[in-house]
């Protein structure tokens, strides 16, 4: 798993969040890092389902039902992680 | 073959009814069970209320009110009717099906013919081509496409992912050789792998402890974001159309959400987008021809070309093309 890859996963998630927060998103890549797209975001299930759609579509993975709970991944550091993980 | 061109466009509608039943459910009583946000339902789902059937109504009794109604505003005489259709997947009962006790309830020709027709959210495009198709092979001028639905009946009020959406309703389309829109050939689809995101177990012949609607919200929206922007360009393509010369789309109404993703898929200025579900939920197979009558049919001036797509359990997916009778379409009777 590279950083460059990282970066360009948080990028493109930074752009879907862009259109589904409620709440501000960070600017600086290491908060958002941090955030939770629920809880800090104000993402709710069907920005969720919305936004999960648009990242299998963009980076070519699968990300299961179980897994999004398994693995936290509405926490925005392991869901990049999670899908470069994939790659 | 394009719409303009083609002899099956001899048969299309003519007017459309549509029959609620009497027990509405505001957003209310669902944010206090489930503890959602009043505005998540009303502005994302795009809901503020839905109908549900009271104990004593029946699908057969709701469509059989629809019928009723198409024929009090049609001068077409029920006498003429010489095909009912019935789009149903909650029927009264397992056997007969509903369009018999209609064709008895309405006073409908015993000469005609019945038949149900077991589809959700696409039902009402397939139903379209299936009268159609009948018509025109056996030489028929009138037929009546009702689609009726109670997921009430097979849902619980438990279930946040279905109570908050679905509503009950019907509705009947008058089809015959004068419509004020004709229909282009279709274009269809279905997968049954995908057949357990959207079901209702329990309910059939197969031996399995009953259980409530179920439906998975993402395989459906993935399902329906997969499938319905592809029927919608091969339509337009077998059509040798584009989206520009479309002047409304109705989709099945499953949710504000759902729509206007679609619509952002598909590039769709929201003006052409027809959204057309708060006060009735999604509804199914009626969801379709509820948005054509109110937002179509009664419009004025009504919109030249209209572009219908449906897609849900099944799963299941189709779309068509109506064009106005008075936007210079050729027709040959056949």
């Amino acid at each position: 798993m590279s950083e460059t890859l990282e970066v360009a996963i948080l990028k493109s998630l930074r752009t879907g969040v862009a259109e589904f927060a409620t709440k501000d998103v960070p600017t600086e890549d290491g908060a958002l890092m941090e955030s939770d797209l629920v809880k800090d975001l104000g993402c709710d299930s069907l920005d969720l389902i919305s936004l999960f759609f648009a990242l299998e579509a963009e980076h070519g993975v699968k990300i299961p039902e179980e897994d999004i709970d398994e693995a936290q991944l509405t926490n925005v550091g392991r869901l990049v992680e999670y899908i470069a993980s994939k790659k | 073959m394009n719409v303009l061109e083609a002899s099956h466009c001899a048969i299309g509608i003519e007017e459309i009814a549509v029959a609620l039943p009497t027990v509405a459910v505001d957003n209310r009583a669902i944010v206090e069970k489930h503890g959602f946000d009043a505005e998540f339902i009303e502005k994302k789902l795009g809901i503020g209320s839905r109908w549900r059937l009271s104990e004593d109504d029946s699908v057969s009794a709701m469509a059989g009110r629809a019928v009723d109604a198409l024929f009090d505003s049609s001068e077409t005489s029920r006498d003429a009717v010489e095909l009912i259709v019935v789009v149903t997947q909650t029927p009264d009962y397992c056997m007969p099906g509903v369009a018999t006790l209609i064709q008895h309830a309405s006073g409908l020709p015993r000469t005609a013919a019945a038949f149900d027709v077991g589809l959700g959210c696409s039902g009402y495009v397939y139903g379209l081509a299936i009268a159609r198709g009948m018509m025109m092979a056996e030489g028929f001028s009138t037929g009546v496409l009702v689609t009726a639905d109670a997921y009430s009946r097979i849902m619980t009020d438990d279930d946040r992912a279905t109570s908050p959406l679905f509503g009950d309703a019907a509705s009947a389309t008058l089809l015959s050789r004068s419509p004020r829109y004709h229909l282009s050939r279709g274009v269809f689809g279905s997968d049954g792998a995908g057949a357990t995101s959207l079901i209702a177990r329990g309910t059939g012949s197969k031996v399995e402890a009953r259980e409530p609607l179920f439906m998975n919200g993402r395989a459906i929206y993935e399902f329906m974001m997969t499938e319905a922007p592809a029927s919608v360009m091969a339509l337009l393509e077998q059509e040798e159309m584009t989206l520009d010369d479309v002047d409304a789309f109705v989709f099945h109404q499953a949710s504000r959400f759902m729509l206007e993703s679609l619509a952002k898929s598909l590039k769709l200025q929201p003006e052409r987008l027809v959204v057309e579900m708060s006060d009735v939920g999604n509804t199914t197979s009626s969801s379709i021809p509820i948005a054509l009558k109110r937002r179509i049919i009664d419009a004025a001036p009504t919109p030249p070309r209209v572009l219908l797509s449906g897609f849900g359990v099944g799963l299941s997916w189709a779309s068509v093309l109506l064009s106005a009778q008075s936007h210079g379409v050729e027709v040959t009777n056949v």
